[in-house]
Parts: C-alpha cells; structure tokens; sequence
C-alpha cells in the first residue's frame, strides 16, 4: 500500500497534489505555473486524445493547425473577448537576444522590437476567425468543421498540476456555419459528444446544462457545458461548446454570398477539452492507495506477475505467463509481464483495472 | 493463478484455463464499475434546498445544490461572495417550476446547480 500518501479524509488537496507526483503523471517545472507531463501521464492523455479524435471525425471534423502567436490588434476586434482574456496573456514584445554588455550571459536586444506585439494565444477565435475570411465566399464553402489540437497559455497566478496550468493542452473546435440554427445544433451535438465520452471513456457522470450570462465564455451568446462532481463534493466544469452567433463573423468581416443571392455574415461555434480532465480523471476515481484508472484509458490494463521459490519454478512459471500475455494480446489487451527486479517501488501506481495474477500450483 | 482488482482490492483465485478470455470482461464490469460508484456518489451529494439556511448547510456538506435563484446577475455575484458557490450550470433537462429566489425572495421560473468548484 501507498505508504507516503496522505489520506483523502485528512487533506484532500494534499491527496491530490501527492498522488499526481508519486503516479508519475506530471511534475512542477522551472518554470512557475508550467508542468512536465510524465510518460505515464502523457500515455493516458493519449488515450484521450485517440477517443475524442475518432469521435470528432465520425461528426464530420477535420483537423488543421494555426499559429501560436496572435498579432495584439486582433484581439481588439471582439470587445467582449479581449475583456475576457486581457488579464492572462502572454505578449511577446522582442525578436533577439544579445550578449551581455559585460560579457556574461545574455540581454534582451532592445533594436529588435517588434512592431506590433505577439500574443501567445490563449484561445484562437481571432487568428481563425481572420483566416476564415479568405476561405469562405459562398454557401457552398460552408459549413467548415475544423478541430485543433495545440497548446495555449493562460498566465494564472495560482497553478495545481492538471488542474490549472499557465501552458495546458487541448483541442479547440471551430465550426462556420450558413444559418443560425445549424450553428446552435452543432454546439449541442459536440456538448452531447463530450457527455458520451465522459461517461463512456472517463468513467465520469456529468450534468448537461447551459452557462448564465456571467460565466459565459467571453464572446459567445451560449455556452454549452459538462460539470462533474469530484469526491470532495466540488464541482469541475469538464469541458465547453460555445455558440457565438455572428460575433466573429462580424469582427473578421467573415461573409458569404447565401442561395438567394443575399452577402451575409457566417454563424459560429467552438468547443474544447483540456488536460484538466487528467485532474478530474485522477479526483474521480483514485483512493487512498493510489492511482486508479477507468480500463478504457489505463495505458496497461493487466500487470503479470510471477510468484515463485528459485529459477527452476520461475521457469516453469514463465511458461503460463507468457502464453497468458500472448493470449491477452491477440485479444487488444494491453498488458505488462513484470519479471523480478522490475518490479516497481508502487506497483498500485499503475492504476491498472485489474493486476497481479499468481501462480498457484 | 490469483487475481487482484486494483478498484476494489479484491482478490480470487481461478483456473489458468478460460482465464484469458475472461478478461475483456472483467475489464469491462470494472469499467462500469468505476462509473456507478461516481454516479452514486453525485446522486448522494445531489442536495434540493428552498431556503438560505438549507442552502448554506448543502454547500457546506459538499456536491450539487439545485436552488432558485432570481435570475440576475447581482444576486449569482451576491451568492459568490458569500458562500464562494458559483453556478455551475441551468441543466438542459430541467423542468420548469414556480419558486422564490433562495436569497431575495423574488419569484423564479426553474432550479439551477450551484456549487463550489475547481
């Protein structure tokens, strides 16, 4: 059993924080509010990232990528939006650094100056919604279903591993539609993909339900959203579909030219998940011994172990194992034969659904 | 062979034969598992209140509490800076019902979720 980990009942925050590092999921970095995502962690973002891409595609998405820097007069174009994300952005001001004047280390060279500042994009409506305009003319330039899956960063000033980091990954959806009701239905058709896969993949329960006019995402007139209850009794908003309306459209000068010959402006959604739900995934269902893990996404599902006296029994153990590997594997089980000496520190950080059969006779 | 869950703990020991066939299964039951016990965990932290009182004590306790509220954004940011709950939605499945606001009294059409959150 987990011998360093503090109980849930004693300090839950604690448990939490504790359970991320000995799991090897993630760790705190040099850099204040930025994590690294372990091999172990990053394998069951993976996952995710396979269930949600497979999902996305059989709705009709496709996957592009825009920049990680967003020109500063964009974000002016969309007053609600700049309002929203003003306080956490990341502005890249210069080009080049330069040595020192006393010859050690380097300095900021003040010639290279950008002339309008960057934006390290905390959410990409504005450089999409910019380059939209070049692709869309008529009706039948639309709908455009596209997802991306990027990094973005948002400067908190108070960071949890997963739950709230400066950098976080993600998917971001951004869909242009004809008419408002095919924009609206889209939003609620990726809200209902999200709920699926919480429940189905995650393990996770989730209640459907809308945003008030307060927590609404800055820019959108709706906003779709999944919130689960972790075991502490607080709630974690798991992820978002927003409806924008012509918002968008109108900033960017986003048009087309409809059926009956009228030019009008083009009706919006995007919706995104993030690796918060490693957060709510490891507070949903871990206990005080450890990670546990829904078997759709634990990166091993079975750990083999063998239980013998001396190198003849091992032998002979290793026999059944092995067979009992292979047949594992011819049925998409994924599957771990730990043999002595590998045997880890903590094995129940695994999380695997089910470990550890013994050779009995 | 002997064979541990990891959700439960549990142990049982079973025939090497049929063994591996029976595990696309056992995964699956532990799956569902997993998510039964956070559903019953929401459902018993799933707290219905009509008054101020009630409704400090529910997010004292922890979970959801579906309350009334009067629609306005000045009492959700009144309700924020007294109890630290937000509201986490207007679920799409609610029914629409008569009530009084939990914290001014006026009138509301339907509940919302209200809750303290990540």
């Amino acid at each position: 059993m987990a011998k360093n980990l503090t109980p849930r009942a004693t300090d839950y925050s604690k448990w939490y924080n504790e359970l991320v590092i000995q799991a090897d999921l993630a760790e705190n970095s040099g850099v204040r509010g930025c994590m690294v995502i372990k091999p172990h962690g990053y394998a069951i973002w993976e996952g995710m990232q396979a269930e949600l891409d497979r999902r996305f595609k059989e709705t009709g998405h496709v996957n592009a990528y825009f920049p990680l820097f967003i020109p500063k007069s964009y974000f002016s174009k969309e007053a609600a939006h700049v309002d929203g994300f003003a306080k956490e952005c990341a502005v890249v001001t210069h080009y080049r650094l330069k040595t020192a004047p006393d010859g050690k280390g380097v300095v900021v060279d003040e010639d290279a100056k950008l002339e309008e500042e960057l934006i390290v994009r905390p959410t990409s409506e504005t450089i999409i919604w910019d380059t939209y305009r070049g692709w869309v003319q008529s009706y039948r330039d639309l709908p455009i279903l596209v997802n991306q899956w990027a990094n973005v960063v948002r400067w908190e000033m108070r960071t949890r591993l997963f739950l709230r980091t400066a950098e976080f990954l993600w998917q971001e959806g951004h869909t242009a539609h004809a008419t408002r009701e095919e924009a609206i239905a889209e939003a609620e058709q990726m809200l209902e993909v999200y709920a699926e896969f919480a429940e189905n993949v995650l393990a996770i329960p989730v209640v459907r339900g809308v945003k008030t006019a307060n927590e609404r995402f800055a820019g959108a007139l709706e906003t779709y959203c999944i919130e689960a209850l972790m075991q502490d009794g607080k709630a974690l908003q798991a992820g978002t579909s927003h409806f924008l309306g012509q918002n968008f459209a109108k900033a960017f000068d986003v048009k087309f030219q409809d059926r009956d010959g009228e030019v009008k402006h083009v009706w919006a959604t995007s919706w995104g998940v993030s690796t918060r739900l490693m957060g709510a995934l490891v507070m949903t269902h871990s206990d005080d011994n450890g990670l546990v893990l829904p078997p759709k996404l634990a990166p091993i599902q079975v750990v083999i172990v063998p239980i013998y006296r001396g190198e003849e029994e091992l032998d002979e153990v290793s026999v059944v194992a092995k067979q009992l590997v292979a047949d594992l594997r011819a049925q998409g089980v994924r599957v771990k034969y730990v043999t002595r000496g590998h045997w880890p520190a903590r094995p129940c950080q695994w999380g695997s659904g089910a470990c550890a059969p013994r050779y009995a006779d | 062979m002997e064979l541990a869950r990891r959700d439960t703990l549990t142990k049982e020991t079973v025939p090497v034969e049929g063994l591996a066939a029976s595990v696309p299964g056992r995964l699956a039951e532990i799956q569902q598992a997993l998510y039964d016990r956070a559903l019953a965990h929401r459902e018993a932290n799933m707290h219905t209140v009509n008054s101020w009182a009630e409704f400090e004590s529910a997010l004292d306790a922890g979970g959801f509490v579906s309350a009334h509220w009067d629609g306005t954004p000045e009492t959700e940011e009144r309700i924020k800076e007294l109890t630290k709950a937000t509201i986490r939605c207007i679920p799409l499945n609610n029914v629409l019902e008569d009530g009084v606001c939990v914290l001014t009294g006026a009138p509301s059409k339907q509940r919302v979720l209200f809750a303290r959150a990540y």
